[in-house]
């Protein structure tokens, strides 16, 4: 299947640091990639280069068959179809969570009061907070105002969807239920690219695993053959450093 | 104690002025209102186009800023009072003290609003472009409302002083409240008008402080 979304080449520099070194990445329809590394590994900045929050200083992105590092693209048409969760969650605090998911549907899609909350509360029955659309973020757990965040990026029905750490802001006893809305999303059969720790839920989930180290890719694959025969050493030590923390 | 009540609370002079002092009221109020107004939504203003981080505006608008900043009210009434004249524009008494005023309260009011909007985490301007406001919805649905709050206590206590500022109108015989109890003053060489003029300026002034505390609580959240 041709891909819905493909990377080719595209690097970026903060300074004289090189976060990310020309890669590529396809994404095809309904896929899962999970991209794991250590810190730094660049893994956050090759998903915030996708839908261009920190455009890359070379390479192309193709979504949806359209060249969006084009110059004269209309990004903002492009992000509604590309959802991202923030590891910080980031939603708004001077508006409830039904306010939070509702914004863009109509202020960019200019959608009634009416269809927007509708569609808003929809969002928020998937994550499980409809009995929370009044409550402000502050007075949510962090696990709920993460499913809010959530329930944002999909009421704009993305093609794509992008997590960027969406669980390692939170408390472990947390984790869970950010964890669980992401797996039905996967059954529902969202695309998704997912930047994270979890290990566990990695394998789970993923249809294909990338692992960073410095800013490049450096190997992928299906989960059972990058986690128990990975090829390469970097990969081999960044996962027996991961087995003996534990 | 009778010299001093008789000096600064002689009820019978406060009584026979208080029709002059009350017309001085009745002015000092609308140059607040007008500076106020035009003063913080003129600063909204230029703090939201600063926004756009064009040099060829930002730069020429930083520099006025700092200047009517640096400059004492007076001072910028005198030149609007007595050097504009000489430029082809007489401004009335009145006109020149607002102008002034607002002049100044503008460049204090970009300068707040400013510090409140770059005070805004920058994950809140990426979840607003992420999905696919622009910048300027992005600025005016959700920085701005996080801005303004933490700029309100500011912006009161800048309020307040250039309310009372429109005093030094008095300096260019604009017949405000203080001009009105100096006038009265040395009419009856008492001055007990001044105490009734302090009165006034506290009518006048706390109403907004009360205001203030109510828009604080009204648009406080949790973090």
């Amino acid at each position: 299947m041709s891909p819905i979304l493909s990377a080719r080449g595209i690097s970026r520099c903060f300074g004289s640091v090189t976060a990310l070194a020309p890669s590529d990445l396809d994404v095809a329809p309904g896929e899962v990639v999970v991209l794991i590394g250590p810190s730094g590994s660049g893994k956050s900045t090759l998903l915030r280069c996708l839908n261009l929050l920190s455009p890359p200083d070379s390479g192309d992105i193709h979504f949806r068959a359209q060249c969006i590092t084009e110059r004269g693209v209309n990004l903002n048409q492009v992000r509604r179809s590309i959802g991202m969760v923030f590891q910080q969650f980031n939603l708004y605090p001077h508006m409830t969570a039904l306010d939070n998911v509702t914004l863009a549907l109509r202020r960019v899609h200019r959608m009634s009061r009416e269809n927007a909350r509708a569609r808003g509360m929809a969002a928020l029955e998937e994550v499980g907070l409809v009995e929370h659309h009044d409550t402000h973020p502050g007075k949510l757990s962090g696990g709920q105002q993460q499913r809010v965040g959530i329930a944002r990026a999909l009421a704009l029905e993305p093609d794509i969807m992008l997590f960027d750490e969406p669980t390692s802001a939170l408390d472990p006893e947390l984790v869970g239920e950010v964890l669980s809305v992401m797996r039905r999303l996967r059954d529902r059969k969202m695309t998704m690219v997912i930047v994270t720790h979890e290990m566990g839920f990695a394998r789970d989930v993923a249809d294909r695993v990338v692992f960073m180290n410095e800013g490049a890719i450096i190997e992928q694959g299906s989960p059972e053959a990058l986690f128990t025969t990975p090829s390469q050493p970097r990969t081999r030590e960044f996962l027996s450093r991961l087995m003996e923390q534990r | 104690m009778d010299q001093l009540l008789d000096l600064y609370f002689n009820l019978e002079t406060m009584q026979r002025f208080f029709p002059m002092l009350r017309e001085g009221f009745v002015l000092t109020l609308q140059m607040t209102l007008l500076v106020v107004s035009i003063g913080i939504s003129t600063g909204l203003l230029l703090a939201l186009v600063r926004a756009f981080g064009v040099r060829l505006i930002n730069w020429p608008m930083q520099f006025l800023v700092d200047f009517l900043r640096a400059v004492p009210p007076l001072v910028v009434i005198m030149c609007t009072y007595f050097a504009l004249p000489y430029a082809g524009m007489r401004l009335s008494p009145f006109v020149a003290t607002v102008a002034s005023l607002a002049l100044i309260l503008a460049a204090f009011a970009e300068e707040i609003f400013w510090s409140g909007i770059t005070s805004v985490n920058r994950g809140q301007w990426e979840a607003g472009r992420a999905t696919g406001l622009n910048f300027l919805q992005t600025l005016v649905h959700i920085i701005l409302p996080q801005g303004v709050r933490l700029a309100v206590p500011l912006l009161t206590n800048r309020t307040i002083e250039i309310g009372k500022a429109t005093s030094l109108g008095s300096a260019i015989s604009v017949a405000d409240i203080l001009n009105q109890a100096t006038s009265a003053q040395s009419i009856v060489a008492n001055p007990s008008p001044l105490t009734l003029a302090a009165l006034m300026y506290v009518v006048l002034f706390v109403p907004l402080v009360m205001t203030s505390r109510w828009v604080e609580r009204r648009y406080r959240w949790q973090h």
